[in-house]
């Protein structure tokens, strides 16, 4: 019995403490990654300016907080996140009308685009994000089901204003497309706040 | 190795096969290595990085990688295909080789590529033939997949993968407005976790896989409820654990595989035109090894199947009520003298069938000998000669093939195949054969169905000829003509009814046999690679059957006659690879859906449209190569995709994967 325990602690743990061999040189290798690589955290709040009817007739959305870390390489950049978002309904509870619940999102994507300089603190992002839209409503939508995801596809333009070296605001509007049968849309203005530094290491290593 | 020759059949056939031997030999054997080496355009081998980059998921997808293939899904998750119209796709007669092993799981002509105990992320390379073959003693008329797993490397490796897919037009919060809509759901997930031990006198590798698909597409929903019974929503799930042990002893290497699959399914049961909740087992056990050295050399191989159809969870307790033990032993001999290459083996199958009713007989004993000559012009030519002769139940069958490759130029290459085979009616696979011989599951279940007195023996015959040319390094050209010439086949012939009540069908069968007709092809392509970091491959093909037997046209009538696909290949920087594959699909006619395309206004339209569908691939490998993420769109277009008139329309998807390898790490 020891030594089976024994075992499983060997195979398990031997990754950690053992060195993985030189790897064969990648017969897929592209040109390596630029030298100036920034990492960037931004964190957000939204505002809905524009739904869809299909949306605006039967819920009203509340505010939305976005956090998202960006790599900026030079003039395009790859970033991550996701953003909160909650929806209540204007329905009156009246008897015999239909219960449509709230429900809350979260839009979870991962998106990229390019970097176009105004001067020298003053900089317009140009990006896309494909994502997932994770609603969880406060009824059952089926039987033991109250979550659904879907598909998104969003486009956005932003301004960012440096401040210092390390921290900067933006402010920009964004237009997010999701694919349920009947599509909806969501228009959005941001602001928020954004830090940034030289990219580690280790980051750019792991990258690469 | 001696071989019992039917003296009959030798003397009607061995002037044929006479005549193609000394065709063969008479071809001009000016070789040109650059030319030749080409390979053959039936024949493509996929790396695990070719899979990666093609955001492969699951097995199945494998189809949509592979040049004129028809595949078609009633539930998106299991797949019937047809390799090259080698055979028609509803038969599933392609054969999967696992590491050198014939996979012998196809049960009533289902063969589900995805029930495969292992994963994606396993797999170190694959090929894919689309002609006949002579494959580790097996001779693969249909098409074969042949997948080759990662080897466990000397000291400790873990592996494992999770995706999640998406596919859009789900309800969303408009449920709650509109009670009707259905939800699709998600697909999957797909999960796998391996690790195993390798040193120098072998290794120890296992491994789990497991996944899960939600049939709840409007199209089938209703039916599925039908017989359905659970406590969540309708969905096939597999769970697949595996052990292999490769042992380097003797003066050879000896591999141990033990597997069991279990998939809990929603089988299309055309029969019945309803989706069965029925669990597929298959358990399996092989011994294979190779002892010798490249001038001689011994190959031997035992495998033992327990395919069990068993019961799952239904509302009226149906029970497939089958189960066969399939044993085999196979034993070759490799030679290698000069330029010849000499390969003779012998096979002995056995079928065991299992049901609670009584059989006509239940056992089927199959003996195989076959011998295989091959020249080597040079390295980079050949010219193979293959003869099989069977008896399966006093049943005298044989196959031939003549295959090879020659260069006419320093830049134009010929390949050829061609291959004649005769046998038994398949008895392995058929539920048409089982049912004749006592199997009553149909009667149970009340089908309409009408079978034959008697079943003719199919006959196939095959020519594939195909033409390379390569002006320049970065482009080339194939073109390639094929005929099938079908005799004394047998096909169900259903008519479905539509039946409101379960938003299904009402099924009439009649099993025809003795069908006749011949399908001629043709397929060209283009590869065109303009930078190192990108490639194009355009390919169109078309095939045409002909009969004077409406029903052999109208069988073959529901694959396809045309289809076209340009896939790209790109290497980006920051080792990002991108995958763009279009694929247009020609229009489909499912004849046999004709009253209930009537009668529902073309809900469960028999004429299938043309279909464009773009897939897209984006993958990034991080820390080295052990960590891989992928995202994976297919039919980016959301094209209203349904390969089967009765089957799940096949929506956008999203794919997310990610795969960790640790292969290469020391005690």
């Amino acid at each position: 019995m020891k030594f089976r325990y024994l075992f499983v602690l060997l195979l398990l743990g031997s990754p950690l403490l053992t060195t993985a061999r030189a790897q064969a040189p990648d017969s897929t290798a592209t040109p390596p990654l630029p030298k100036r690589a920034f990492l960037a955290i931004n964190l957000g709040a939204l505002g809905t300016m524009a739904s869809s009817p299909n949306i605006s007739n039967t819920w009203d959305p509340g505010m939305s907080l976005a956090f998202s870390s960006s790599l900026l390489l030079e003039r395009v950049f790859l970033e991550a996140g996701l953003s909160l978002h909650s929806y209540s309904s204007r329905s009156l509870g009246i008897p015999g009308e239909l219960i449509i619940p709230d429900f809350s999102a979260t839009h979870i994507f991962l998106g990229g685009g390019y970097v176009r300089p105004i001067s020298a603190d003053v900089s317009l992002h140009f990006g896309a994000q494909i994502g997932t839209f994770r609603m969880t409503f406060d009824e059952d939508t089926f039987a033991g089901v109250r979550t659904e995801s879907e598909l998104t596809f969003t486009p956005y333009v932003r301004a960012r204003f440096a401040i210092n070296r390390a921290i900067s605001l933006f402010t920009g509007i964004s237009y997010t497309r999701v694919y349920t049968a009947d599509r909806f849309s969501l228009g959005f203005f941001t602001m928020g706040i954004s830090y940034a530094r030289a990219a580690p290491n280790w980051v750019v290593s792991f990258l690469r | 190795m001696h071989v019992l020759l039917p003296t009959g059949l030798f003397r009607s056939y061995g002037k044929q096969i006479a005549l193609l031997v000394l065709g063969v030999s008479l071809l001009p054997t000016t070789l040109n290595a650059q030319a030749v080496q080409q390979a053959s355009p039936w024949t493509k081998t996929l790396t695990a990085d070719d899979l990666g980059q093609a955001g492969v998921n699951r097995l199945s997808d494998l189809f949509l990688l592979i040049d004129n293939v028809s595949a078609y899904s009633v539930d998106g998750y299991t797949w019937n295909a047809s390799f090259n119209t080698l055979s028609r796709s509803e038969d599933n007669a392609w054969t999967l080789i696992v590491d050198g092993v014939p996979q012998d799981f196809g049960t009533f002509g289902m063969q589900n590529i995805n029930q495969l105990p292992f994963h994606v992320a396993d797999i170190a390379s694959l090929t894919i033939h689309r002609v006949p073959a002579l494959l580790h003693g097996v001779f693969a008329q249909a098409g074969t997949i042949e997948i080759h797993t990662k080897n466990p490397v000397r000291g400790v490796a873990i592996q494992g993968s999770a995706a999640a897919g998406n596919e859009i037009n789900d309800p969303g919060p408009f449920r709650f407005v509109d009670t009707t809509q259905v939800n699709i759901d998600r697909l999957g997930p797909p999960l796998y976790a391996a690790t195993s031990v390798g040193g120098r006198i072998g290794s120890v590798k296992a491994s789990f896989a497991a996944d899960e698909h939600h049939a709840t597409d409007a199209m089938m929903l209703t039916r599925v409820w039908w017989l359905y019974r659970g406590i969540r929503r309708p969905q096939l799930r597999l769970h697949a654990p595996r052990l292999s042990i490769q042992l380097n002893a003797l003066g050879g290497t000896h591999h141990f595989v033990r597997s069991r699959s279990r998939l809990r399914d929603l089988w299309f049961f055309e029969p019945l035109g309803l989706e069965l909740p029925i669990t597929r087992m298959h358990d399996h056990f092989s011994a294979h090894g190779t002892l010798g050295d490249s001038a001689r050399s011994f190959v031997y191989r035992a495998t033992y199947d327990r395919v069990h159809l068993d019961e799952r969870l239904n509302r009226f307790d149906l029970d497939a009520d089958w189960l066969q033990d399939r044993y085999s032993v196979h034993a070759a001999q490799h030679t290698r003298v000069g330029r010849w290459t000499n390969e003779t083996g012998a096979t002995l199958r056995t079928r065991q069938s299992h049901t609670s009713t009584m059989l006509l007989y239940d056992t089927l004993f199959e003996t195989e000998g076959y011998t295989s000559w091959r020249w080597h012009p040079t390295p980079v030519s050949y010219h193979q000669v293959a003869g099989f002769f069977s008896l399966i139940n006093n049943t005298a069958g044989y196959k031939v093939l003549v295959t090879g490759a020659q260069a006419l130029s320093a830049s134009t290459g010929l390949h050829y195949t061609l291959s004649q085979e005769r046998e038994a009616f398949d008895a392995a696979n058929s539920l048409w054969f089982w049912a004749r011989n006592g199997y009553r599951f149909l009667h149970t279940l009340e089908a309409d169905f009408i079978l034959p007195l008697r079943y003719t023996e199919p006959q196939t015959t095959t020519v594939d000829l195909a033409l390379h040319v390569q002006p320049m390094p970065r482009l080339g050209f194939t073109v390639a003509v094929s005929g099938r010439w079908f005799r004394g086949q047998t096909a169900p012939l259903y008519t479905f009814q539509y039946d409101a009540q379960k938003d299904g069908f009402l099924t009439s069968t009649r099993v025809a046999t003795g069908l006749f007709g011949r399908v001629m092809g043709m397929e060209a392509s283009v590869r065109f690679q303009p930078a190192a970091w990108m490639s194009h491959r355009l390919t169109y093909r078309t095939h045409q059957p002909s009969s004077t037997e409406a029903i052999f046209v109208a069988l073959w009538d529901e694959q396809a006659r045309h289809q076209t696909t340009l896939t790209s290949r790109f290497s980006l920087p920051a080792r990002i690879q991108a995958f763009v594959r279009w694929h247009h699909i020609g229009p489909q006619t499912w004849a046999s859906y004709a009253p209930a395309d009537a009668s529902t206004t073309g809900r469960f339209g028999s004429e299938r449209p043309a279909y464009l569908l773009l897939d897209l691939a984006v993958r990034k490998k991080f820390w080295g190569p052990r960590l891989t993420a992928s995202l994976t769109l297919r039919n980016a277009f959301d094209a209203p995709y349904r390969p089967h008139p009765a089957g799940a329309a096949l929506h956008a998807t999203l794919f997310a994967q990610a795969t960790l390898d640790l292969t290469a790490l020391r005690w």
